[in-house]
């Protein structure tokens, strides 16, 4: 009887690269943070640039105080709130768009001028509007919003032609053809919108939040300590957020991963 | 009986004259063979028949009112669907659902398939996505059956098990079947009828029968040699 070997000699190298990466990411931390204490020890003042290690000690100070997870919690529900509703209208109009261009063509101006306008500006004018918890929920939907959109859009009018042909020819229903065809085979574009549009979201959240100071918010808490001219403590919310930032694009890696086509599977 | 007729099909692409006024006739459950040399209007031929396409002039009869499956040169697969999935998607427009898993079983295990039936496309061999291709032809239910160089770019064997898969499939259940090659032994092989086009703008050029019984013909065998050298003439003048 034939007895197919796993490839051990792969898995092994595969194992290698993946240390070797690990290594010089590991490397280009180090060389970061010293090119960072060189730095502060060459301008001589912590309120200008504190080195690493007095940002360390106040991130651990950081993580023991309440007010911090709270305001990581504060935060966390509006970067939610602002990609899921950017996802769930960006994929709608971007799918509408896709199918009919009138409607792309209806929501051209629009969509142009959102993404041309600068972000301070919008959340200025979400000032007026708006509670203070509510305007970077609105800024960060209007910023992603474009991104998840002309993703969706993307991702249907790229879709094989010779696929759409096969299935006009069988006669296939319009609403099958959106579900089993056009929405899987846009899946890919719309999954890399989806990444660039969390990122965008927590950075806008957080600038908002700096502007319209709501209680429980890390932007607030950057804000009060650039107020107090504790650099330290301005950079080691900076590093929460970036952590914070990563994991969701990590978690949402994931999730995006196990909806994304395999390598290989394209279209036959 | 002349079941489906062409008279006088033109058609051209802004300054290019493809069909310059093609006349033929179709037999109810026969095959054809629309054969000639590479971009003599073959697949704009088949595809005015499907009605993908419209003629300039000329008209067809009894084409407008028949259902068509179509199986094309490449297999074109979804391919985040299963085997199963793909002959089901093809046959979601069917309204009796019982007939349509019935059919999608039936004609993936003729194809020899029914043991890959919750592979992907990906996970299966060039041969195997071809004859799923065949099987979704076929297991649609259409009054004509078009293939568009659906035995070509592939070797000799694979090519051969091809069309012996469309004869056990045909034999299953007999339509009209047309189909488009430029390789004259895979006509005599598997039509009934061949039509043989000239180089654009296209005509046709002659129309032949294959007298031998499909069953008993075997792939590039002496007594079609006749046949073949007529063919070949044809298409060489």
């Amino acid at each position: 009887m034939r007895t197919t070997k796993l490839p051990l000699p792969l898995k092994r190298s595969e194992r290698a690269r993946l240390s070797r990466r690990l290594g010089f990411g590991l490397l280009g931390i180090v060389a970061a943070l010293l090119v960072w204490k060189l730095i502060s020890v060459a301008i001589g003042s912590s309120i200008i640039l504190p080195g690493p290690e007095e940002v360390a000690q106040n991130l651990g100070s950081l993580l023991f105080s309440s007010h911090l997870w709270q305001a990581i919690l504060g935060t966390l529900e509006r970067v939610l709130i602002s990609f899921f509703l950017s996802v769930l209208i960006g994929a709608a109009t971007g799918a509408a768009a896709g199918l009919h261009p009138w409607f792309n063509d209806f929501l051209a101006p629009l969509l142009t001028t959102i993404r041309a306008t600068p972000v301070l500006a919008l959340i200025l004018i979400a000032m007026f509007w708006l509670p203070s918890s509510g305007v970077p929920i609105f800024s960060a939907f209007l910023m992603a919003y474009p991104i998840i959109h002309t993703s969706t859009y993307a991702g249907i009018v790229s879709i094989d032609r010779e696929l759409l042909e096969m299935a006009d020819v069988f006669k296939v229903p319009p609403l099958v053809q959106f579900f089993r065809l056009k929405l899987p085979a846009a899946r890919g574009h719309f999954l890399s919108g989806t990444k660039n549009a969390l990122g965008l979201c927590w950075k806008v959240v957080v600038a908002g939040e700096v502007l319209s100071q709501p209680v429980f918010a890390l932007g607030t808490g950057l804000q009060d300590a650039r107020l107090s001219l504790e650099t330290g403590t301005v950079l080691a919310w900076a590093v929460v957020t970036v952590f914070l930032c990563g994991i969701s694009e990590f978690l949402l890696g994931l999730v995006a991963k196990r909806f994304a086509l395999p390598q290989g599977e394209k279209a036959e | 009986m002349n079941s489906f007729e062409l008279k006088g099909i033109k058609k051209r692409f802004g300054p290019l004259e493809v069909l310059a006024g093609i006349d033929a006739s179709f037999n109810s459950s026969s095959v054809t063979a629309i054969l000639g040399p590479s971009g003599c209007g073959k697949t704009t031929l088949l595809n005015i028949i499907a009605g993908i396409l419209e003629p300039d002039e000329g008209s067809l009869t009894g084409f407008p009112f028949a259902s068509y499956s179509y199986s094309f040169q490449e297999p074109r697969l979804l391919p985040w669907l299963s085997s199963m999935d793909n002959l089901l998607f093809a046959l979601s427009g069917l309204k009796d659902k019982a007939v349509v898993l019935e059919r999608a079983a039936r004609f993936l295990k003729s194809a020899g398939l029914e043991d890959f039936g919750d592979a992907k496309p990906f996970g299966l061999s060039g041969g195997m996505k071809r004859r799923l291709s065949l099987a979704r032809a076929f297991a649609y239910p259409s009054d004509i059956l078009l293939l568009d160089e659906a035995f070509s770019s592939v070797d000799l064997k694979l090519r051969i098990e091809l069309m012996d898969l469309f004869s056990l499939l045909w034999r299953e259940e007999k339509r009209t079947a047309i189909f488009v090659t430029h390789d004259i032994q895979d006509a005599l092989y598997l039509a009934d009828q061949i039509l043989v086009l000239a180089s654009r703008p296209s005509k046709l050029l002659d129309r032949l029968d294959v007298p031998i019984a499909r069953e008993s013909r075997r792939y590039a065998s002496k007594e079609l040699i006749e046949l073949e050298e007529r063919l070949y003439r044809q298409i060489l003048s």
